[in-house]
């Protein structure tokens, strides 16, 4: 019964995800929904890192780089399809993720972030200024053209609708992930390490080995969600991956629906998403700026007045609403989204 | 005796800088006994305990668990091996349920879920904390909180436990019941304790022996009644009567 009634939000998602082409008709409503599903993607990918884990990185969008670049050079120069490329992607950039992770963790809080800011912008300074890294041309600001075979088996579908269920496809296997990890003990020793590091370490958390553990999911995730964006349009430029935009985004989405919850990040992104196109569609070129302070405006409210993020501010009126009545049953629907009682 | 020894420490120094938190400080510890440890503030009584956890190494001598030396060895190892701590300021998770905060304990000797929860079950209930276990760590009230911090050493099912005072704070009836709570538990696991405490009346009634600190010196050690009629004791931790 439990487990079922579980699997209710993840059988909505699907259900009403499969549908949204039958209602979008126009390709540019389905480009917009291509970037809602991606964000939830990324935004969960960073949710297992800066969520669970607490591990505050700024600059995550340096994995969305590395999996397009290196899906990218793999079918350029190898041959080889994306398909595989994104896997081959997902764990260089884990790998990457581990390298940098060991030196930095001995960083805490506000510096651990900037760190990984920094290391993002090195990484879009390199990829747009050099022509050739490591020997392989990757075009500077030019950028990288993927050829066109229109074959599926190279990832080049056939419609905005193909590219749509797969990103769909991708969003539902890190949230299965997600809530997997968040019930093992691998989740439970990344929220101890988001609580007290040092408490979680005399408890036999080996908070360094954890640490890196995060990393390299969230890194692979996030660098196969690269691989398939890039894809979609056949190209990569440093700017288009490297930039502050996505980096940032996928954690303020994952912030404003709720960090640490499995659906914040899919109900943030939900909600962003179309908002921030929809502004910038409404204020045009000339009042691109208006666009961005209204953004701007909205975050700080959320961040003022639901500091748990969407998603925590609703749990928060479920318990109030059940402390009226039942007191003691409070605290357990509080944490009804982590899992549930255990009584056996 | 000495085939009866679970811990050993050996000459342990420790220097912040210029200062010596605890200075050339020995005491073996023997199978299923409690040890208290007490001392003014500043004697350097949590500095020992964080030593022995391995929170941070000793800057001169040895500490030898069951025959093998463990100074400098990370805490989860330490853990590992079976040495348990509590906190003497609770650290609770605090956004986790109670019995969240012990499984992550009990996940140290258990893989599974089910079973690390049938463990913080049992734990719990051995610390009569059961009925909170849905409760979130940040709703706990003082002495709850602290039976959570030995809920969660026990999870890991320890062979010596560090318990930093783990009863301060405490009204009159609690403390009562805390004592009898940590001798029934050791009594129950067979276990080894060592207590930092201040409440004289439960340190005195627990203790099977007393090592005495005073500004990183060990000044005493030796039975209750022995340690509570040394002279120098008096002098300078009990209170000089002049």
């Amino acid at each position: 019964m439990k487990t079922l009634k579980k699997f209710i939000p993840m059988a909505i998602l699907i259900v009403v995800g499969l549908f949204v082409p039958t209602v979008l008709k126009s390709q540019f409503y389905m480009q917009s929904a291509i970037y809602v599903v991606i964000y939830m993607y990324w935004a969960s990918s960073w949710n297992i890192l800066g969520g669970y884990t607490g591990l505050f990185a700024l600059g995550n969008g340096v994995y969305i780089g590395v999996g397009a670049y290196v899906t990218a050079v793999l079918f350029v120069y190898c041959g080889i399809t994306p398909w595989i490329g994104m896997i081959i992607a997902g764990l260089v950039a884990g790998l990457l993720s581990v390298l940098i992770g060991y030196p930095v963790f001995k960083l805490k809080g506000m510096y651990y972030s900037l760190a990984s800011i920094a290391l993002m912008s090195v990484f879009e300074l390199i990829f747009n200024n050099e022509m050739e890294i490591f020997g392989v041309y990757t075009g500077g600001p030019n950028g990288l053209r993927f050829p066109v075979t229109g074959r599926a088996l190279d990832m080049q579908l056939s419609s905005k609708t193909s590219y749509y269920y797969l990103v769909l496809a991708l969003l539902v296997i890190v949230l299965l992930f997600s809530d997997y990890i968040q019930n093992s003990k691998t989740g439970f020793y990344f929220r101890s390490i988001r609580a007290n590091q040092d408490a979680a370490a005399s408890l036999g958390v080996n908070v360094l080995k954890y640490k890196l553990t995060a990393h390299f999911i969230s890194a692979f995730f996030t660098a196969v969600g690269g691989a398939v964006y890039v894809t979609t349009f056949l190209y990569v430029n440093a700017k288009q991956v490297f930039g502050m935009d996505l980096s940032f985004s996928m954690v303020l989405f994952c912030i404003l629906g709720g960090a640490n919850t499995l659906w914040g990040p899919v109900i943030g992104a939900l909600l962003m998403v179309p908002i921030q196109q929809a502004l910038r569609v409404a204020a045009g070129v000339e009042l691109a700026a208006l666009s961005s302070l209204i953004y701007g405006l909205a975050l700080c409210l959320v961040m003022l007045f639901m500091p748990d993020g969407l998603l925590g501010a609703i749990k928060k009126l479920i318990a109030k609403r059940k402390t009226a009545t039942v007191a003691p049953l409070a605290a357990a629907v509080t944490d009804a989204g982590q899992g549930g009682a255990e009584d056996e | 005796m000495s085939d009866n020894v679970i811990l050993e420490v050996q000459n342990v120094t420790k220097r912040f800088g210029g200062l010596v938190a605890v200075n050339d400080v020995s005491f073996k510890l023997h199978n299923v006994e409690i040890l208290g440890l007490i001392g003014s503030n500043g004697a350097g009584k949590t500095t020992l305990f964080n030593m022995i956890a391995g929170a941070y190494p000793p800057t001169e001598g040895k500490i030898i668990f069951k025959g093998r030396e463990i100074q400098g060895m990370r805490s989860d190892n330490v853990c590992h091996l079976g040495i348990g701590r509590t906190y003497q300021i609770c650290q609770p998770f605090g956004a986790m349920t109670v019995r969240h905060n012990v499984m992550v304990g009990a996940f140290s000797r258990y893989k599974k879920r089910s079973e690390a929860a049938e463990k913080a079950n049992e734990v719990l209930e051995k610390v009569g904390l059961y009925y909170r276990a849905d409760a979130l760590g940040s709703e706990l009230t003082l002495p709850e909180l602290k039976r959570m911090e030995v809920a969660r050493a026990l999870a890991t099912e320890p062979e010596v436990l560090l318990l930093d005072e783990v009863i301060a704070g405490l009204n009159p009836t609690e403390v009562d019941i805390f004592v009898d709570l940590i001798r029934e538990v050791k009594e129950r696991e067979k276990l080894t304790i060592i207590i930092i405490e201040h409440v004289m009346r439960a340190i005195m009634n627990l203790s099977d022996r007393i090592v005495v600190l005073n500004q990183g010196i060990k000044i005493s050690e030796g039975l209750p009644a022995e340690v509570a009629a040394d002279p120098l004791v008096i002098e300078s931790y009990l209170g000089g009567g002049q």
